[in-house]
């Protein structure tokens, strides 16, 4: 029995991931010049590598930039998040770019060619007692002012993947940054380009299925997408307290 | 919120919770009635295409183009809601 739970139990001591402006390029196996492991809160030393201190960049949760075409886990570490289920991951600063960098075909950061699925992948699910958190900074006294932005582009379909169970993201507001339409007649003031070259636009703001379940969305704002502010089913009990959802193209 | 994710994929004990949540000026919020009869199985509705247990406490859904809150949107069948939910 004790083997099987060492198995299938989730570690006890969960990690706390960050992400803050000066921090470091992300190291891993794929990466092996990145110089922060993301596991501090503190800003890039200027040296060395695999150092203690946050990523530079918030998609280096779930990608470590290293090419792939799989976005799924298992191309990890170019792929999937880094961490268990249980991990708390802090953003600061942003806003912060989800999706790839740029509008064309080889701007891909880590998922390459495949700009609509590059958005946040699923979290590790946590557990009853330890849920996955995925906090803006300012998650302890957030405001209307105060909540870490991310922005999805260039066509990305959503900018974060619940697809997952025991989940929290508190203090976090999600958007994009254009204003072309993918929806409504007529266009104004003009069609999203879906093609390469990409507007820089995001289709949803959150992605679920049936496997999302003991959800917590806590003070966020959904606005701006070109489709729905959260789309999908559910598969139990997902708590939504002080969320705004507004603006989107195709629904909340 | 459109709960479909273009499949018509049913919800199981799907229960959405949603305290001080506001939303509005979405372009098109399609949703399921909450209590209706169905004019499509003839039984009250209650949301039982898609088994989610809606719950308010309170939520604000308005001012969007077609009818408030995106709740339990399908695409084959398209109800919408009429509910005024007052904050406290």
């Amino acid at each position: 029995m004790l083997f099987l739970c060492s198995l299938a139990c989730l570690p006890m001591v969960s990690e706390t991931w960050f992400v803050r402006p000066d921090g470091g390029t992300r190291y891993s196996s794929k990466q092996p010049r990145g110089r922060c492991d993301g596991t501090a809160d503190k800003a890039d030393p200027g040296h060395g590598i695999n150092q203690h201190c946050a990523f530079n960049d918030v998609r280096y949760f779930w990608t470590d930039g290293s090419y792939t075409t799989d976005a799924t886990q298992t191309a990890f570490p170019s792929y999937g998040w880094i961490g268990q289920g249980g991990d708390t991951y802090i953003i600061r600063g942003g806003p912060w770019r989800v999706g790839q960098s740029g509008p064309n075909a080889k701007d891909g950061f880590g998922l390459a060619g495949d700009p609509y699925s590059s958005g946040a992948p699923d979290p590790p699910s946590g557990t009853a007692d330890h849920h996955t958190r995925i906090l803006g900074e300012n998650y302890g006294s957030c405001s209307a002012q105060n909540k870490t932005q991310l922005f999805g582009g260039f066509g990305v379909g959503a900018v974060l993947s619940l697809r997952s169970a025991y989940v929290d993201v508190q203090c976090i507001e999600l958007t994009r940054h254009s204003n072309c339409i993918r929806m409504g007649v007529p266009a104004y003031p003009s069609n999203c380009k879906t093609d390469f070259p990409l507007d820089d636009y995001a289709s949803n703001g959150i992605i679920m299925n049936t496997s999302t379940h003991d959800v917590l969305l806590q003070d966020m704002w959904i606005h701006g997408f070109t489709s729905r502010g959260i789309i999908g089913p559910i598969g139990g009990l997902v708590t939504a307290l002080r969320v705004v959802i507004a603006y989107n193209g195709g629904a909340g | 919120m459109r709960f479909d994710d273009g499949n018509g994929t049913p919800m199981v004990h799907a229960v959405l919770n949603l305290d001080h949540v506001i939303v509005e000026w979405n372009g098109c919020n399609q949703a399921t009635r909450i209590t209706e009869q169905s004019p499509v199985t003839g039984k009250v509705r209650e949301d039982m295409e898609t088994g989610l247990e809606l719950r308010l406490t309170p939520a604000l859904p308005r001012m969007s183009t077609i009818r408030y809150s995106d709740i339990t949107h399908k695409t084959a069948l398209i109800f919408c809601i009429t509910i005024a939910v007052t904050a406290r």
